[in-house]
């Protein structure tokens, strides 16, 4: 088992040295650092921002953002999907406002964002907006999941309400939860950062990618791009860490 | 004794018993047989208080003291054997107590070394023994079984059979064990009331001399009588 896992890891690793080795040859046919730096260039600009203390804020402004946003969307993705799964009722009334949410384009709700709110709350919006509804709709199908032999049993057993609460819905709900929080975060994480592209807050990932672009820095750019995809990835991973420790018993 | 009296129940679609008297036998395992689908099920559910009957009255059973052995294990896929069979105790009595009954059980049905395991890891006879012993754990003073063993093999059931009878011994009570197998009622009753189709009206009750067990499947005789009833 922990030799095909370190052997996949291996063939991951291949296929990133790949992906380095072309844009390294296209870098060399293009030959303009104005419009695709090479590997290298980009990293020696990344190893410049790092060392710059505005890159931790502008860093950690966005981290903080998609942390408010996914707090409120995950809050009230329980208060309203645990409901709508047990519901019918609630499940009618609620779903046009998620479908609404889920259909609209991101764009169009930045730029009504932009009119409404302070510039700096819009991508926390725009976040929040993109992952409740992924968040709601995975919390209320686990819910319809619960085994109904198993409430049964319950009842039968005189289990106390909370009881049944923690020991036979929460379980349920783990993977559905995990898998909605997979994409919930995954796609949450990016609207972020469009959100402060498109709303120009001073500090964010969002704001310096506009700011180096508009100037044509290109490297810079790209450099910005890649935290942008480490977090990501570093999210994803933890994730799927915390999805291992929390259902055990499968 | 615990008794239904008169009882009649019907389904929109289907009637089910009409005017239908049986007493249980208190502290001894009654096995009720029948035909499939003649409404045995429906009787525990009717004993359990969660059907009631349309007319007539079921008395001497203690109010909402029940504990269920389910066809389907419906054992918590995310707990472990331990903590199954502690899962209804702990709303029952103090940790202690539940923690100590709990492990009496697990080791009563010879699943200590399976303890702390997960029952995706474990065979279908073990997660029936996780139910037993859960059933006996708790302090009800009726069991009822709804095709409890249908799905184990024979030599499976034959092992799950002695756990069962094990803790019986140890806990003794009131089961009422509804099967369509005779082999099963013959091996595990003190009584068997064969019940008629459906509509039920009566059911023909017979005694069952000596200890449970293998022994009791070669009495050609009685199981020619009661195969005559079915």
């Amino acid at each position: 088992m922990k030799l095909s896992i370190s052997k996949n890891s291996w063939f991951s690793i291949a296929g990133a040295l790949l992906m380095i080795l072309i844009w390294e040859i296209i870098a060399r046919v293009v030959s303009s650092r104005n419009i695709l730096p090479d590997p290298w260039l980009t990293i020696r600009t990344l190893l410049g921002l790092i060392s710059e203390s505005s890159f931790y804020l502008s860093l950690g402004t966005t981290l903080l953002r998609g942390l408010l946003g996914f707090s409120i969307a995950l809050i009230l993705s329980f208060l309203i999907g645990i409901p709508s799964g047990l519901n019918r009722k609630v499940e009618a009334f609620v779903s046009p406002f998620i479908v609404t949410i889920r259909s609209t384009p991101v764009i169009s709700i930045i730029l009504l964002a932009i009119i409404w709110l302070r510039i700096d709350h819009v991508p926390v919006f725009i976040g929040f907006l993109t992952m409740f509804p992924i968040l709601t709709t995975s919390l209320s199908s686990g819910i319809k999941e619960v085994d109904k032999g198993l409430l049964d049993m319950a009842k039968i057993y005189r289990v106390k309400t909370w009881r049944i609460f923690s020991d036979i819905y929460l379980p349920t709900l783990y993977p559905f939860l995990f898998s909605g929080l997979l994409t919930a975060v995954g796609f949450g994480w990016r609207a972020v950062i469009i959100g402060e592209v498109l709303s120009q807050p001073r500090f964010g990932i969002g704001s310096m990618m506009q700011n180096a672009q508009s100037y044509l820095l290109v490297a810079e750019q790209i450099s910005w791009t890649l935290v942008a995809v480490l977090i990501g990835f570093v999210f994803e991973k933890t994730l799927t860490l915390i999805e291992k420790r929390v259902i055990v018993w499968k | 004794m615990p008794k239904l009296e008169k009882i009649s129940f019907a389904f929109p679609e289907q009637e089910l018993f009409r005017d239908f008297t049986m007493e249980i036998p208190e502290g001894s395992i009654s096995c009720i047989l029948g035909p499939s689908g003649c409404g045995k099920s429906t009787l525990l559910n009717l004993i359990s208080n969660i059907l009631h009957p349309q007319s007539g009255e079921i008395t001497g059973f203690a109010e909402s003291s029940f504990s269920y052995i389910f066809q389907e294990t419906r054992i918590l896929p995310w707990r472990t054997v331990y903590q199954n069979i502690a899962f209804p105790l702990l709303d029952k009595m103090d940790k202690y107590s539940a923690r100590e009954k709990a492990e009496r059980f697990t080791k009563l049905v010879d699943l200590s070394e399976w303890r702390d395991q997960y029952p995706s890891r474990l065979s279908g006879g073990m997660k029936q023994r996780i139910a037993i012993a859960r059933a006996f754990a708790f302090p009800s003073q009726t069991i009822l079984m709804d095709e409890a063993f249908q799905g184990l093999d024979m030599g499976l059931k034959h092992k799950v059979f002695e756990v069962f009878l094990r803790s019986w011994q140890e806990e003794p009570r009131t089961v009422v064990f509804v099967t369509h197998d005779l082999d099963e009622a013959l091996y595990l009753g003190n009584h068997i009331q064969v019940l008629s189709h459906a509509p039920i009206t009566e059911s023909k009750g017979f005694e069952l001399d000596g200890k449970p067990g293998l022994n009791r499947l070669t009495d050609s005789g009685l199981r020619k009588e009661i195969l005559g009833l079915l």
